[in-house]
């Protein structure tokens, strides 16, 4: 199937010392979009989280990689982050994605909760032993 | 861009750590270290100068957290002073600025802590 012309892909390995350069892939790309500056570090951090988590714990010591979309369409910029790694359960990972409780502090969880908060829509999938995609879209308006 | 940390040593128990570039789970375990570090020397009330910080992801959150816990335990304290507007975003959407103290600048925050 022949792509649009406004889709890019990039494949990154799952290590921490690319998330520099997925964060700068991302705010190159966002601001194609013409987003404003204030959205486009929205977009980066949201594209952030969800390869960080790819980087944490789909593959666990293996290596793999991270495989980040963009569709730039007239009205929307649309992200896949995808891995194929070991999968999760995505309703129990919901459920904690919730804010910290001050008598409670933790120091983890908060990806998920991150990215619902800034894009328009998040999606997620995942299959165990399969891998995992999380689609988000950021409306232009 | 890396994360620098440079401290500032006020008293006996309190360092100002003034913190530029960014934070993400290849450089915060530096801050995670430097800070158990101090605690361990008695050094339990650490201000986070951040007006320099451009970016902190949620290992970085995570890391902020841990030090808090640790100082806190230590009969200490960890505050915030000048996060930027991105940072501050951050700490709303997840709720730790119910729990991180911030201040606009160092002076107000040794007063208060």
């Amino acid at each position: 199937m022949m792509r649009d012309q406004n889709f890019i892909q990039l494949k990154f390995p799952n290590l921490p010392e690319y998330c520099d350069v997925i964060r700068l892939a991302t705010s190159g790309i966002a601001r194609k979009a013409k987003f404003s500056e204030e959205v486009v570090e929205d977009i980066k951090m949201a594209v952030a989280e969800a390869s960080l988590n790819v980087i944490r714990h789909a593959y666990g010591n293996k290596r793999g990689e991270v495989v980040l979309s963009f569709s730039l369409k007239p009205k929307e910029l649309e992200i896949l982050v995808e891995d194929k790694g070991k999968g999760f359960d995505v309703d129990l990972a919901l459920d904690k994605s919730v804010k910290m409780n001050p008598k409670t502090p933790r120091e983890s969880g908060f990806g998920l909760l991150i990215m619902r908060s800034i894009m328009d829509i998040v999606e997620i999938t995942s299959d165990i032993d399969k891998g995992s995609r999380i689609r988000m879209v950021k409306k232009i308006s | 861009m890396e994360l620098k940390i440079e401290p500032k040593t006020v008293d006996e128990k309190t360092v100002i750590l003034k913190l530029s570039g960014e934070m993400d789970i290849y450089s915060a375990p530096k801050l995670k270290e430097q800070a158990a570090d101090l605690i361990k020397e008695g050094k339990s009330r650490l201000l986070l100068e951040m007006t320099e910080l451009k970016y902190i992801d949620s290992s970085g959150l995570g890391v902020l957290v841990a030090a808090m816990t640790r100082a806190k335990e230590n009969g200490g304290v960890l505050c915030l002073i000048s996060p930027t507007r991105p940072v501050c975003r951050l700490l709303e959407i997840i709720g730790l600025d119910q729990i991180l103290k911030c201040y606009p600048n160092v002076e107000d925050a040794i007063k208060a802590i």
